[in-house]
């Protein structure tokens, strides 16, 4: 079975080709529209960024689709989730937090003209739970109630590198990002006996050297909100089976090399977060997801970190579709496709030509990780399929991408007012309306310094 | 199979070596430089930051000092040396600050 991808590539040169506009004609060319009929409560899926993050989608897609769920008689709403402490000084942990900082980012009512929305409550404990006998490693999942509770879902994401996940799709954007915090901390195998990270990492105490020897031993106590670290006289204790794999210590652990993380962990978490996405799309119910990657701004690292390095590849377009699969491998296929960006992490890692798989070296935190592992789960539990028939789209007329509050001509939408409300100051100077030099030597200033020298 | 970033290190920590060897008694403070680096990377060899892919581009840019280094000290004209010998000290400075892994957020 192949799945249909629809795709326009990332090139602008018109009203109809700016990226806005192309999100909703593949939106359309994807018959996303049918989809919503009037009543229905729609949920717009998105990472909103993290705090100083820069890399994610900017607010003006969703408030797009938004604007387009509601001209189709939809209640729109744009939701993210809190997250896992993931680190010391989180900004998304809580719905308080998660609501200043998406805020901050510019995601709110005022610029979406629709609620934004923390899908799993204050404390990330609002969810629904999924049975998943069909799950390669998950056999429930804990979907974010908000999203489970929408009667349709568009899963609006920025395709990019992760440090986990390898890439950050469509998968990671419902596998992780539609999970409550409980939903996480299954996913990421809080307290699994072979996988979790209290299992499956090497613990290395001799390399702490105690209250004693570390002149900021604190952190290491303060970045666990379990307690499960303890700083000695002289070394360190973790009640590692108890670790929720929360990841907030990672740093302060591993940069001192208290730790070895497990390739085990993260192969088990990236097949993990298929089998969340799958539960996602059940607990909404199939046929009512619909994805749309945008392959813009394509970091090595995820908008869940406090800063956005220079893109690996070049912006290679939007795509949609109903299989998160499909749809993730061929935004891969053209990462793999396109050269790499100088001055980029691409450059560095040596992976800057055609044909060789960027994020593989790029994005993840350890070697030896697949790119395609969420993918192969996905395609292995029947969530879609590797096999898609790119789908190329043509752009809209310009007259369907006018001004949308009033599309008319100018000439028709303002003669009258100017007549009442001149702005050109005709009468003044002979009718020129301002005071200027008649004529100036041009070509003196259409020059360069170095001409000059 | 060995990473990259402790791979790169045990390169470093040979031509480092190598160099010295072959300062005699030239080049006091450039040879402070390149024995603290090996001291450090002997160090870090035993954390799992050399092992990720984090430490691959910082030592990367070590490697590539040292490597030039070796060769204009076996040439025997060490007039770019002090340059060189600046470069590595900075490259090994930014190795040192990616090992604390700020902004390493997993997700």
């Amino acid at each position: 079975m192949t799945s249909k991808v629809y795709y326009m590539d990332a090139r602008s040169n018109s009203p109809q080709t700016s990226l806005v506009s192309k999100m909703i004609t593949v939106f359309e060319a994807a018959g996303f529209d049918k989809l919503i009929k009037p009543g229905d409560v729609v949920a717009i899926k998105l990472h909103c960024g993290e705090w100083n993050n820069t890399g994610y989608l900017r607010p003006v897609y969703a408030r797009t689709i938004a604007d387009k769920v509601k001209s189709l008689g939809g209640r729109p709403f744009v939701c993210d989730t809190t997250t896992q402490p993931y680190n010391p000084y989180a900004t998304r942990c809580t719905a308080l937090d998660l609501m200043v900082t998406a805020e901050r980012n510019g995601y709110s009512s005022a610029t979406l003209g629709c609620p934004f929305i923390c899908a799993d409550g204050f404390l990330g404990m609002d969810d629904y739970r999924v049975d998943l006998p069909e799950g390669y490693i998950l056999k429930e999942a804990y979907i974010a109630q908000a999203i489970a509770a929408a009667d349709v879902m568009i899963v609006l994401t920025h395709f990019k590198g992760h440090a986990l996940g390898v890439i950050g799709g469509s998968l990671k954007n419902l596998g992780i990002g539609a999970q409550s915090k409980r939903g996480k901390f299954n996913v990421h195998m809080g307290c699994h006996p072979t996988y979790g990270l209290g299992s499956s990492a090497i613990f290395h105490p001799e390399n702490c050297k105690g209250r004693k020897g570390e002149e900021d031993w604190q952190i290491l106590e303060d970045c666990c909100p379990y307690g499960l670290i303890h700083v000695t006289e002289d070394s360190i204790e973790w009640e590692r089976e108890k670790c929720v794999n929360c990841l907030s210590c990672l740093r302060p652990m591993i940069s001192r090399g208290i730790w070895e993380l497990s390739e085990d962990n993260f192969n088990a978490t990236n097949a993990a977060i298929a089998d969340a996405c799958l539960a996602t799309v059940k607990a909404v119910g199939p046929g009512k997801v619909a994805f749309i990657n945008m392959a813009i701004d394509i970091s090595k690292g995820c908008d869940c970190i406090c800063f956005a390095d220079v893109p690996i590849v070049p912006n290679l377009g939007v795509f949609a579709g109903y299989d998160p699969v499909a749809l993730d491998k061929a935004c891969l296929d053209k990462v793999v496709e396109a050269e790499g960006v100088q001055g980029s992490t691409a450059e560095e890692m040596e992976v800057m030509e055609s044909g060789v798989r960027k994020f593989e070296s790029c994005s993840p935190l350890m070697a030896g990780l697949s790119e395609e592992a969420q993918l192969n789960t996905g395609e292995i539990i029947g969530l879609g399929t590797l096999s898609y028939e790119l789908v190329p789209v043509d752009e809209k007329e310009m007259t369907d991408v006018a001004f949308p509050p009033d599309p008319r001509p100018v000439g028709v939408r303002f003669r009258r007012l100017f007549k009442k409300l001149q702005p050109f100051p005709y009468d003044r100077y002979e009718g020129k309306g301002y005071n200027r030099e008649e004529k100036v030597d041009l070509e003196r200033v259409n020059t360069h310094f170095d001409d000059k020298k | 199979m060995t990473a990259k970033g402790i791979e790169n290190s045990e390169t470093i920590i040979e031509s480092c070596k190598l160099i010295i060897a072959g300062l005699d008694s030239q080049e006091a403070e450039g040879k402070e430089v390149l024995q603290s680096a090996i001291d450090i990377l002997e160090d870090m060899k035993e954390k799992f930051f050399l092992k990720t892919n984090l430490a691959i581009p910082p030592t990367n840019a070590c490697k590539k000092d040292v490597i030039e280094l070796q060769l204009i000290v076996e040439g025997g004209d060490l007039s770019r040396f002090p340059e060189l010998i600046d470069r590595f000290r900075g490259n090994m400075e930014k190795l040192l600050k990616h090992a604390k892994m700020e902004g390493v957020i997993i997700t």
